[in-house]
This record gives C-alpha cells, sequence and structure tokens, in this order.
C-alpha cells in the first residue's frame, strides 16, 4: 500500500481529515485502493487499545523514588555549603576526565617549567608544596559527609609518604571515629603495610579497645596474629572483659591471643 | 522542571506524580516485566536529576524525559537481550489467578492479555511507536520531534505498526480459541 493512502486513512480514523481529504480518500475507496473492511479492523482494534487498562505500578515505586529524592536532596545540601578553597581545586581538578587530565598537564608543564628554570633545590620544595596540597585536600576529604567521598580520600593517602604525621593523624582520627565501618575498615587497610614504622604500630594496638564493630575488632585481631604483637593482648583482654562483645568475638579473641601467647 | 534545575529539588515530587504512571506504561508495554519497568521508571527520574542542567526549557518537558526513557530502555534492552528471556511470575501469577474471578473480568483481562502479547511480537520500533501514540496518546508532532522523522513518516509508520498488530492479534485470537 502506497503511504500517501496510509496517511490518509490515519487521518479518517482519527476524524482529523479536512474536506478535500476526505473527498481524496472516498475515491480511494472507490477504486478499490483502501479497502472498508481493512480500515473498520483497524479501528476496532484501535478501540481495544484506547479501552485497554493501564498498567499501574507497585507502591514500591513512589517509595524507591522518595528514597532517592531525599538523598538526592541531603547531597544537595552538603554540597551547596560554602565552598572551600581546597573544594574548589578539587571539584575543579578531580570531577571530571578533563580536570584530571588539566591537573596533570599543568603539573607537568610547572615541572618541565622548574626543572629548566631553577634546577634540584627548587624542583624539591615545588613538589613538597604538591604534596602537602595532596596532603590538604586528603584531610579536607576525610571529613566530608558523603562515605565515598572518605573512602576516596583514604585511597589518596596511598599516595602519600606514611612517615608523614599529618597523614598518619588524620588516618587514625578515621579509624577511631568513623561513623562508617567501611571507611574505619578502608583506613585499617591503609595503615596495616606500614606496622614496620613504630608510631603506626602503637597506634593500632591503641585502636583496638576503642573498636566496637565486631568486624574491626576481627580484622585488628588478625593483623596482631600476623605481626605477633604481644602488647596487643592487654587492649584485646578490654574487649573480652565488656559485656555487650558478642560470644562469637569473644571466641575469635580468645583464640587470637593464644596464636599471639 | 525549570524550578527542579533551580535547585527546588522537590519540585522532582511533582513531576513524579504527574508522569509515574504514564512512564511505566510506556516501559510496561515495551518490556510486559514490571520489576524492570519500576527499575527504568527509577532510573528516568535519577537521570532527570543528574542532567537537570541540561534541561533548556524549550521544547516540551515530556519530549525530553520520553527522549531519555527511550535511550534508557535501548540499554536495557541490549543487557536483557544479552542475558536472556526472563519470565516475569508476577504476569503469569496474575493470568492464573483470574481462573476465580468472574466471567466477564476473565474475558476482558484476557483480552487486554491478548493485545499485550501480540504487542510483544512487533519489532521493537513498531511497539514503540505505537505505546507512544496509542497508549501515551502522544501527538504526532511530538513523536515526530522525538524520533527525528517528519509528521507523515510518523502517521505512516503507525498504520504498518496498527495493520501488522491486527495480524497477529487475529492469529492469537483463532490459536486461543482453539485451546
Amino acid at each position: 500500500m502506497e503511504d500517501k493512502y496510509m496517511s490518509l486513512i490515519t487521518d479518517y480514523i482519527d476524524g482529523t481529515l479536512t474536506p478535500d481529504r476526505d473527498r481524496e480518500f472516498q475515491q480511494y475507496v472507490d477504486e478499490g485502493h483502501i479497502l472498508m473492511e481493512e480500515v473498520k479492523a483497524i479501528m476496532e482494534l484501535q478501540a481495544k487499545i484506547e479501552n485497554a487498562e493501564a498498567p499501574v505500578p507497585s507502591e514500591k515505586l513512589s517509595a524507591n523514588f522518595y528514597g532517592m529524592l531525599a538523598e538526592a536532596q541531603r547531597s544537595e545540601v552538603t554540597s551547596t555549603k560554602e565552598e572551600s578553597f581546597l573544594d574548589l581545586l578539587n571539584r575543579l581538578f578531580f570531577g571530571s576526565p578533563v580536570g584530571k587530565l588539566a591537573f596533570g598537564m599543568s603539573l607537568l608543564v610547572i615541572g618541565v617549567f622548574v626543572g629548566n628554570t631553577f634546577g634540584d633545590s627548587k624542583y624539591e620544595s615545588l613538589t613538597s608544596q604538591v604534596t602537602d596540597m595532596q596532603e590538604m585536600m586528603m584531610i579536607s576529604m576525610l571529613e566530608e559527609e558523603s562515605v565515598t567521598e572518605r573512602l576516596k580520600g583514604i585511597q589518596m593517602s596511598n599516595e602519600l609518604p606514611m612517615t608523614n604525621e599529618k597523614v598518619t593523624t588524620a588516618l587514625f582520627t578515621t579509624l577511631n571515629n568513623d561513623r562508617s565501618t567501611n571507611v574505619r575498615m578502608a583506613a585499617l587497610s591503609a595503615l596495616s603495610p606500614y606496622t614496620s614504622n613504630p608510631t603506626v604500630r602503637e597506634g593500632l594496638i591503641k585502636s583496638i579497645a576503642k573498636q566496637e564493630s565486631p568486624l574491626m575488632q576481627m580484622a585488628l585481631a588478625e593483623l596482631m596474629v600476623e605481626l605477633q604483637e604481644k602488647k596487643s593482648i592487654d587492649e584485646f583482654k578490654q574487649i573480652l572483659e565488656k559485656e555487650e562483645t558478642p560470644e562469637e568475638v569473644k571466641t575469635t579473641l580468645k583464640q587470637s591471643i593464644d596464636k599471639i601467647m | 522542571m525549570l524550578q527542579v534545575k533551580n535547585g527546588q529539588l522537590d519540585k522532582l515530587g511533582l513531576l513524579f506524580e504527574r508522569y509515574n504512571k504514564s512512564l511505566y506504561g510506556f516501559f510496561y508495554r515495551l518490556t510486559s516485566d514490571s520489576d524492570a519497568s519500576e527499575d527504568l521508571v527509577q532510573n528516568v527520574f535519577m537521570r532527570i536529576l543528574k542532567y537537570k542542567h541540561t534541561y533548556q526549557g524549550d521544547g516540551k518537558f515530556t519530549t525530553w524525559m520520553f527522549h531519555m526513557a527511550r535511550n534508557l530502555f535501548a540499554d536495557h534492552y541490549k543487557k536483557s537481550k544479552r542475558m536472556g528471556y526472563k519470565e516475569d511470575v508476577e504476569v503469569t501469577d496474575k493470568y492464573f489467578r483470574n481462573e476465580v474471578n468472574a466471567e466477564s473480568e476473565r474475558i476482558h483481562s484476557e483480552e487486554i492479555d491478548l493485545l499485550q502479547r501480540a504487542m510483544d511480537h512487533l519489532s521493537l520500533e513498531k511497539r514503540e511507536i505505537l505505546v507512544l501514540s496509542k497508549f501515551q496518546e502522544m501527538r504526532y508532532r511530538e513523536i515526530a520531534d522525538l524520533m527525528d522523522l517528519t509528521e507523515s513518516a510518523v502517521k505512516v509508520r503507525i498504520f504498518r505498526a496498527l495493520k501488522e498488530l491486527r495480524t497477529i492479534y487475529e492469529k492469537l485470537e483463532t490459536q486461543s480459541s482453539i485451546y
């Protein structure tokens, strides 16, 4: 069937034929190009479609949507809070791939420029400035509302020297105080490769008694067994004495203590 | 929508109330899968939030919204094609539960079911254009904008889809009267 007939039939079914086009339509019917039988069958089908009940979504859809909206509003509120210079830099450079590239490129350009112009000592001072900036960025990320941002902050610490006191202090604050177990666990994994550093080791031992989540207690116990750290035994005993410590945790901790001794 | 764009996120609730059923209908007619359709509706609103800054406010909001809906459905379609066919237990359940209902209701729901089954046999392109024009009652002009076609091309495509749907519907009807 030719396109012009189809367009005419559609308008006929919709009742939008102009008098001219209506005459044209009738002519094609008379000439047998358009079969009225077919047109009627299609009209019937269309009526069925129009009478079909609209499918209705379940209550779940509404609940999920308003949950998502509330979440979006919360993150909007935190993100519109007065932004510090660091936040701005962070968003500018790490918010998009282009920003990251720009950041990388600018570091390269600065590096080459400084290398050529000032020589080694100035280059070192610049490197230390970049490290300082990364350090500040990491610390500010650890203070973010969003768990993802805090996890990113911890990830960033991997690129910084662990001998840096500010970095370790920030990680320990997170390890001992963060609301999210995931973030605390990430801080623990970031710190655990540096147990040869006495400050880190000491900090980890002290952290044992501060942990309330069984997951964290067990992870620390595992680490201490690995390190064969005898000083940790007293800290574990404090947890064992607490009434609220679950029995399973107590059993595991006792086993860990045995392994250390 | 412009209010949402300017940061009044609570106004998205109004848009949701106005369009969630229509979007759900769109996805359900295309997928016959209620869970997937609800997920897709949720995704549309998530995209609206994510891309609110790109809304210019010149075209109709629904055209912009359905543009996102179509893209999301295309992604979903590609994914589900990779994963193979999955039966929707809820639909099957509903079909069997109807046995206890009154006869007339049964016939009515079978008719709708037949229509939906016939729709499932159409090619995706035909199904989509029919859903937009006949179930969503979108104007030819809007569909033309959405699909980047001329208005008369839209009419021709709808007609072809209707014609094919009728053939399939009749075939299914004959089959079900035999059993």
